[in-house]
């Protein structure tokens, strides 16, 4: 009898959990009803049950966003021009299939079968590509065609980006992916607490710009706006003003220019770890060294992580995640010998952020983390001054850093940086004059005595740099060490036009060009993508960096180009 | 007289687009929330609902009428879900710009946007809902989703069957046994209290 009930109980039971997913069989119902009638312990059981779902309904509904419709409407534009291509070819198969029907009779309707198949699938993936690229590629020999032709190495750099803006007005494909073309722009400024953060009026913030119809009027846009060069001060907070300034900036690039960092972006945007991290490319480079550069170079080029846009989702996430990679101690991520590489660019990264926002909430969230990052990094500063074993590269990176920090209006200790100018300023008398060279065997071939000079510039306080004594000694020993493709040292492109930027005189335009000239080309799918290629915008990674796999490269990259428009994490923007 | 879904698709399948837009009106709530509970992840979720109609439109004339266009929406959904993360089983799970910052109230992708007002978000913090998320995270990937389908998005067993391409009968033993988990993870009382209560 005591078994028997059990087992009954143990029924019911199981009954109650489909009676309340509304699944109970309805001549069941007064069977488990009566059963509860009689069994405590099952009304208690039930009771139980009730208060689980209630809890578990407790989880919200979430909404839509207010972009939801826009996004998919998008997508489903790109599902049209698809199906539109794939019957386009098919169609076109069809008729050439028809006509050898015509000449060659019945037995060929087979033929024909086979011909429509075969539209229908390259079809698809016309129509795949369609997602991507506007025009049709160009060519397999003029894609193969070199931009700089090897056997011209006298081409001044000026010539040779020339010889990039005619080929890319005759051959280059524009990307539709494009960020600079989706209606994206954080659109007001925003007020704090009823004070405006940013003081620029907002009448001289650049026009709102045309979306470009066609790809001439792509090509036709201008060079850069007059009211661009009216934007910041150097340092201090920019806020959304300082994105939106960005944004406008390389929208009205040159379209080789801007399709070069447009392309950069996308491909960082696909290959973001579900995660929210990018990926080194061996064990010298960790996440958050890639990462970091990765956010960077979105902000860089006109994002901010408060946007709606892909970029802008792209980057709150991999900010999100470095977040979650910075320790107690205010350490990014593990140990190993580019640690403090990687804090150094993090720090600048997060300093970046705090500049591009001003809403109160975030500054809040923001600061502490930079400043704890700022500390930590301090912390390993050696008796010489310098970071790492005597390292000159690291040394100026991290005063990139502070100055990045104090660039978002955050107070940073000066003594630091004292004791690290000192020390890069003896580093560098001790190569001889005119001497550009590594520090000796084993030492890294990235020590070189021109980051000495990018450390000094950069940390300089001097409102403007002249053609005067100090400058074309600095803008000299920059040049020591020119932008060479082979070497890989995609990091020293980026501090160096950073540098050359700043010192402003003769130096700018030979290193602005320099970087151009070897960047340009050297991105994949320059000027005409290959069908689905999937390193299309990126950079191949090789030399010093080869480590840092193809998104430090490509990172480093996007950056450099951006600091050819005159962005910089550590000054003001413009002129 | 609302039209079915069945109807609406079978228009849409003869061209009508309107049908579409109003499929999509229809089921993109409950399809974001399908992913999100899965994913707590507000963006990747919205990025999830998009493919799949896109997929859907992709795809409108293999649909055929015998199951219920929910059962079919849901299993284009579950297969993407397996195709992007569920099957990546070395991918770090994602850290969520939805997930809470300490005791600050708030998501950082609610801060970074500076989207506090969000009353979702408001709601997320609390205790309770933290510790339904924590639960139903501790359940396998098979019991979690048949689990969402029945008792968040209203499925009929039959019709999360459709969707997981599995018999009835393993509906229910999953229903059953994610109900189990989930109310030891709880550990509710017939008050509605639990041992977490009864500590403090």
């Amino acid at each position: 009898m005591m078994a028997d009930e059990k087992k009954t109980c143990e029924q019911v039971r199981e009954l109650l959990k489909d009676r309340a997913m509304g699944e109970l069989a309805p001549g069941l119902t007064a069977t488990v009803g009566k059963h509860l009638g009689v069994c405590a312990e099952c009304r208690r059981h039930a009771s139980e049950l009730a208060a689980t779902l209630r809890k578990v309904s407790a989880i919200p509904r979430i909404a839509p966003s207010e972009g939801f419709d826009a996004a998919l409407a998008a997508r489903l534009d790109n599902e049209r021009s698809r199906e539109r291509a794939r019957r386009a070819v098919g169609v076109a198969l069809f008729v050439a299939a028809l006509r050898r029907v015509r000449r060659w009779g019945v037995a060929s309707v087979v033929y024909a079968l086979v011909l429509v198949s075969m539209g229908y699938v390259i079809g698809s993936f016309v129509g795949g590509a369609s997602h991507d690229v506007v025009q049709a590629p160009t060519s397999e020999e003029r894609r193969a065609r070199p931009i700089v032709p090897a056997d011209e190495p006298a081409r001044s750099s000026s010539e040779a980006v020339a010889v990039i803006e005619k080929v890319a007005e005759d051959e280059l494909v524009v990307v539709t992916g494009d960020p600079y073309t989706e209606n994206i722009l954080v659109p007001d400024l925003v007020w704090d607490e009823g004070q405006p953060v940013w003081v620029e009026p907002v009448s001289q913030l650049p026009e709102a710009l045309e979306e470009p119809k066609t790809p001439k009027e792509l090509v036709d846009l201008p060079d850069r706006p007059a009211a661009v060069e009216l934007m910041l001060p150097a340092g201090g907070p920019g806020g959304p003003a300082l994105a939106r300034a960005r944004f406008a900036t390389i929208k009205n690039a040159k379209p080789y220019l801007r399709t070069a960092i447009s392309s950069g972006l996308v491909w960082l945007c696909r290959n973001q770890t579900v995660s929210g991290s990018w990926t080194g490319g061996g064990p010298l480079y960790t996440d958050e060294e890639v990462t970091a550069a990765a956010t960077l170079a979105f902000m860089e080029s006109g994002f901010t992580a408060s946007g709606n846009s892909r970029s802008s989702k792209c980057l709150r996430r991999g900010l999100t995640w470095l977040i979650s990679r910075q320790g107690e101690d205010g350490m990014f991520g593990p140990g190993g010998p580019r640690q403090l590489y990687a804090q150094a660019t993090a720090c600048v990264a997060f300093s970046e952020a705090l500049r591009l926002c001003d809403r109160r909430l975030v500054r809040e969230r923001f600061e502490p983390i930079v400043n704890r990052a700022l500390a930590a990094l301090f912390q390993h500063q050696s008796g010489s001054g310098a970071w790492g074993s005597d390292d000159a590269e690291l040394t100026a990176l991290v005063l990139v850093a502070a100055g990045s920090a104090r660039a978002a209006g955050l107070p940073v200790d000066s003594a630091p940086q004292k004791s690290a100018l000192a020390w890069l300023d003896s580093y560098r008398r001790s190569f001889d004059s005119g001497t550009y060279a590594s520090v000796g065997p084993g030492s890294g071939a990235g020590k070189s005595v021109s980051y000495s000079t990018i450390g000094a510039v950069l940390s300089s306080a001097r409102p403007a740099w002249t053609e005067d004594e100090t400058a074309a000694g600095a803008a000299d020993e920059l040049a020591r060490a020119p932008v060479v493709w082979e070497s890989g040292d995609f990091l020293r492109w980026y501090a160096g036009t950073l540098a050359a930027y700043r010192l402003n005189g003769r130096s700018w335009q030979g290193w602005r060009n320099a970087v151009l000239q070897h960047l340009i080309p050297e991105q994949a799918g320059w000027p005409s993508p290959k069908n689905n290629d999937p390193d299309h915008g990126s950079w191949e990674p090789h030399g010093i960096c080869q480590d840092g796999g193809r998104a430090y490269s490509t990172a480093m990259s996007v950056l450099s180009l951006t600091a050819t428009c005159g962005h910089s994490p550590v000054y003001g923007d413009a002129k | 007289m609302d039209k079915s879904d069945a109807d609406l698709m079978l228009e849409f399948q003869n061209g009508r687009e309107e049908a579409f837009a109003e499929l999509v009106e229809r089921h993109k709530g409950p399809l974001l929330n399908f992913f999100y509970k899965l994913l707590w992840d507000r963006q990747l979720s919205e990025d999830c609902c998009q493919e799949v109609f896109c997929r859907v439109f992709r795809h409108k004339h293999s649909y055929v009428p015998r199951a219920s266009f929910a059962a079919y929406l849901y299993r284009i959904g579950r297969n993407l879900w397996i195709d992007r993360y569920r099957s990546r089983r070395n991918t770090p799970r994602p850290v969520s710009l939805d997930a809470e910052l300490g005791d600050s109230g708030h998501s950082v992708g609610s801060l970074v946007a500076g989207d506090v007002r969000d009353p979702a978000y408001g709601c997320e913090v609390q205790d309770e809902v933290a510790r339904v998320r924590r639960a139903l995270d501790t359940l396998a990937a098979e019991l979690r989703e048949t689990l969402i389908l029945v008792k968040y998005q209203g499925l009929k067993y039959a019709e999360a069957a459709e969707a997981q391409g599995v018999p009835i009968g393993t509906v229910r033993s999953r229903i059953h046994a994610a109900i189990d988990q989930v109310r030891s993870a709880l550990s509710v009382g017939p008050d509605g209290t639990t041992g977490d209560d009864d500590d403090g």
